[in-house]
């Protein structure tokens, strides 16, 4: 028996206009994502891999087509609780808040949480032992730590508040090979923990690493 | 709140610069605003301490005159023209006008409406009461030449408050009669005056003049010019082209002595010679000296000004700063046209006013510039503050921050700053603004000398020169003793507007932080 998807993508069109004219960015898109599963979409630059991660991460709604969270239609929640409870995002370049700690990086999704502070900060602490960061960096600034730290960084403020879907846009894309299969290894752990990773690559090893890869071009899935 | 602290802290480059321009904004435009109070007050006080006055004269006029007598053409003066009724009545509609003082040309006045002093008021009401009096009067010799004495005049209503008038025991006290003379008709006299007179029988109430002249009838002494009874007579006539008044010949009728050291030493006579006495006094001082009419008899009352004219009016103002607009009002009344010159006496007050002026300007300049440059500049700073943060901003909306939360913590960020700024400005002004003030007190009245000894130094090359001199530093020395000082105050009301302007200029953070589009979120984190 297939497990229930915890994403669902139904028939999305997206368009946007830039000077040149409208631009078409996806084109009918159906696609389903599980939980426990990690996910690989691929493609070439304009292909639209960004644009559906943007539309499940509720930034924007699809100009036509539904996409579910749950069962439930995200255009019916309130995005940016939708974001909070239930997506991390991790980016290419981090995207640390560069004045805080890394832990207050951390602790900083979980602001607004019915926890007290010490609760926050021993939630923090296990999210960044699971990617591996020692106690030592906590109190470090971003621009203190290398890239790969920086990344397991963003991805332990990204599953900080136990968001059940990771959507990750080019996670490797500033990183050398060792760090590269590093974070590749946690998103495939977090992945076999129960979550939905998505992830957005040209990396192949990014890909190979994924459970299931979708291939998009010119707005559609082609595989 | 700590959050807010955190992020405060943790990006100086973004609130430094913020900070550091808040504060010396705030320093800028709270010293500007005192100085500016201060101007303001300063002003009033000038404005109350100093005073003004128009003067109003009749132009004199000069054409030659067919002289049939000898048969050619005189170059003569032939004003007609006195301020009479007429201007009186504009005087009075005048609302800046507090009190008028007119001055007459005695000439013009018949002996018998001299009006009399406060003194000679005095002296009938001590007369009446039957006390003592005394003025201080001159007398001529009969000859009138290099014998000018000046002597107080006692009146005594009755011989035996002699004693008494001239503050004397009446033991210590011999006066000694002529023959067939008695109290009341005439002087008696002291007797070093009696004595300095060569015994004379009469003496005439008489006139000097303090201005030089160049007639060889006229002797110098040490005091001024001395004229020839027969001299005046005739130089009166000349002057008037008519008859001269009856001079005012007082009989001696015998002198005094007395050892008593506090012995007045006055001229006594009874209260209607001391009266005409007075009153001759009064009309010789009004005498013309060297052709002009160079002292003049002042009254406050002038019920004989229609009679004769005024040759000059002297008008008070309420406000110093009046003079051009009233001047321009009788202008527009008929006067200072062809016939009158209006001037106005206020170059003290404008020196000062202008000294005040100055600097109010310079605080008016300070305060718009200080307030136009924070607000630009914070308003700017803000915005580009904010525009370097999108990034987390972005960041922060892609975690699932709230628009709301985001906006309003920035906004709250900068106005924490905003605030600090401003307190810190307000600091720097209790701790510095005395001294700033103290300096600008310093500049302001070394300002004041130097303008007005660099332009006695202009005046040395005009004409009247000397007299624009004496006009610019008496201007300067009233200035420097005016009290107009500048002190560090700020209203209670320009704090709160300070405020108000640091809430309003932290709201220009929610302009960038609210400008952005969900669509375009993505790839702007990315």
């Amino acid at each position: 028996m297939m497990a229930a998807p915890l994403i669902e993508v139904k028939n999305v069109f997206y368009d946007y206009v830039i000077r040149s004219g409208p631009v078409h960015a996806l084109k009918g898109v159906d696609a389903s994502f599980e939980k426990g599963k990690m996910y690989a979409v691929t493609g070439r630059s304009g292909s639209g891999k960004t644009t559906l991660l943007s539309l499940i991460a509720a930034f924007d709604r699809p100009k036509s087509g539904e996409i579910c969270y749950n069962g439930a239609a995200l255009s019916s929640m309130d995005a940016s609780e939708y974001r909070r409870k239930n997506v991390g995002i991790v980016f290419q370049s981090f995207n640390l808040i560069p004045h805080l700690s890394v832990l207050e990086n951390v602790t900083l999704v979980l602001e607004g949480a019915k926890m007290t502070r010490d609760e926050r900060k021993a939630r923090a602490e296990s999210v960044l032992s699971l990617v591996g960061l020692g106690k030592e960096l906590y109190s470090k600034r971003p621009s203190q730590l290398s890239g790969g730290e920086q990344q397991r960084a963003a991805i332990s403020r990204a599953i900080a508040a136990d968001q059940q879907v990771l959507l990750a846009d080019e996670p490797t894309g500033n990183l050398d090979n060792e760090n590269s299969e590093n974070v590749i290894g946690i998103l495939k752990g977090l992945a076999r923990e129960g979550r939905c990773v998505i992830v957005v690559t040209h990396s192949v090893e990014v890909a190979s690493s994924a459970d299931v890869i979708l291939k998009m071009s010119d707005g559609m899935i082609i595989s | 709140m700590k959050r807010i602290l955190n992020d405060i802290k943790g990006q100086p480059g973004v609130f430094l610069p913020l900070l550091i321009i808040c504060a010396l904004s705030v320093f800028a435009y709270l010293s500007g605003v005192s100085v500016k109070n201060s101007c303001a007050v300063s002003k009033e006080r000038i404005d109350e301490e100093y005073k003004a006055f128009l003067t109003m004269t009749v132009k004199e006029k000069f054409e030659y005159v067919y002289d049939e007598k000898n048969k050619r053409y005189t170059y003569t003066e032939t004003t007609e023209k006195k301020i009479g009724s007429d201007a009186l009545s504009a005087a009075d509609e005048e609302s800046g006008i507090v009190s008028k003082k007119y001055y007459t040309n005695l000439f013009s006045l018949p002996l018998n409406i001299v009006e009399r002093t406060d003194e000679a008021e005095a002296f009938i009401k001590a007369v009446e009461s039957g006390g003592d009096f005394s003025a201080k009067t001159r007398f001529f010799s009969e000859d009138g030449f290099n014998a000018r004495y000046e002597a107080d005049v006692v009146g005594c209503s009755a011989e035996e408050l002699i004693p008494d008038a001239l503050r004397v025991d009446p033991s210590k006290l011999e006066i000694t009669y002529f023959d067939g003379k008695t109290f009341g008709e005439g002087a008696i006299l002291p007797k070093a005056l009696y004595d300095a007179y060569d015994a004379p029988e009469s003496l005439t109430v008489g006139w000097y003049v303090t201005a030089s002249a160049s007639s060889t009838a006229i002797v110098a002494t040490e005091n001024g010019y001395a004229f020839a009874e027969s001299y005046m007579e005739e130089h009166i006539r000349s002057l008037q082209k008519k008859p001269a008044p009856p001079m005012l010949r007082v009989p001696v009728t015998g002198y005094y002595e007395s050892e008593d050291p506090h012995c007045a030493g006055a001229v006594v006579c009874d209260p209607d010679l001391w009266e005409k006495i007075y009153a001759a006094a009064d009309y010789y001082s009004a005498m013309p000296v060297n052709g002009e009419y160079g002292q003049h008899y002042y009254r406050e009352d002038v019920s004989a000004i229609n009679e004769v004219g005024a040759s000059r009016l002297i008008m008070e103002l309420a406000h110093p700063y009046d003079a051009g607009k009233v001047i321009k009002e009788l202008i527009e009344k008929g006067f200072a046209a062809e016939d009158y010159l209006v001037t106005a006496d206020d170059y003290d007050y404008k020196f000062a006013a202008a000294q005040i002026e100055n600097t109010a300007g310079f605080a008016e300049t300070l305060v718009i510039a200080s307030a136009v440059f924070a607000l630009a500049s914070v308003i700017l700073t803000v915005l580009y503050s904010v525009r370097k943060r999108r990034g987390e901003i972005y960041t922060l909306r892609t975690l699932g921050k709230p628009r709301a939360g985001v906006v309003s913590g920035i906004w709250l960020e900068f106005l924490a700053v905003l605030v600090l700024g401003v307190t810190a400005g307000i600091a720097c002004g209790a701790a510095f603004g005395n001294g700033i003030c103290a300096m600008i007190n310093a500049h302001t009245l070394s300002n004041a000398a130097s303008s007005a000894e660099r332009l006695s130094e202009i005046s040395r090359f005009m004409t009247s020169g000397e007299a624009i001199k004496r006009q610019l530093e008496s201007a300067a020395e009233a200035y420097l003793s005016s009290g107009a000082v500048i002190e560090y105050g700020v209203p209670p009301q320009a704090y709160a507007m300070i405020y108000a302007a640091a809430i309003c200029a932290s709201l220009a953070a929610l302009i960038p932080a609210l400008g952005f589009s969900y669509s375009s979120l993505m790839k702007r984190v990315k």
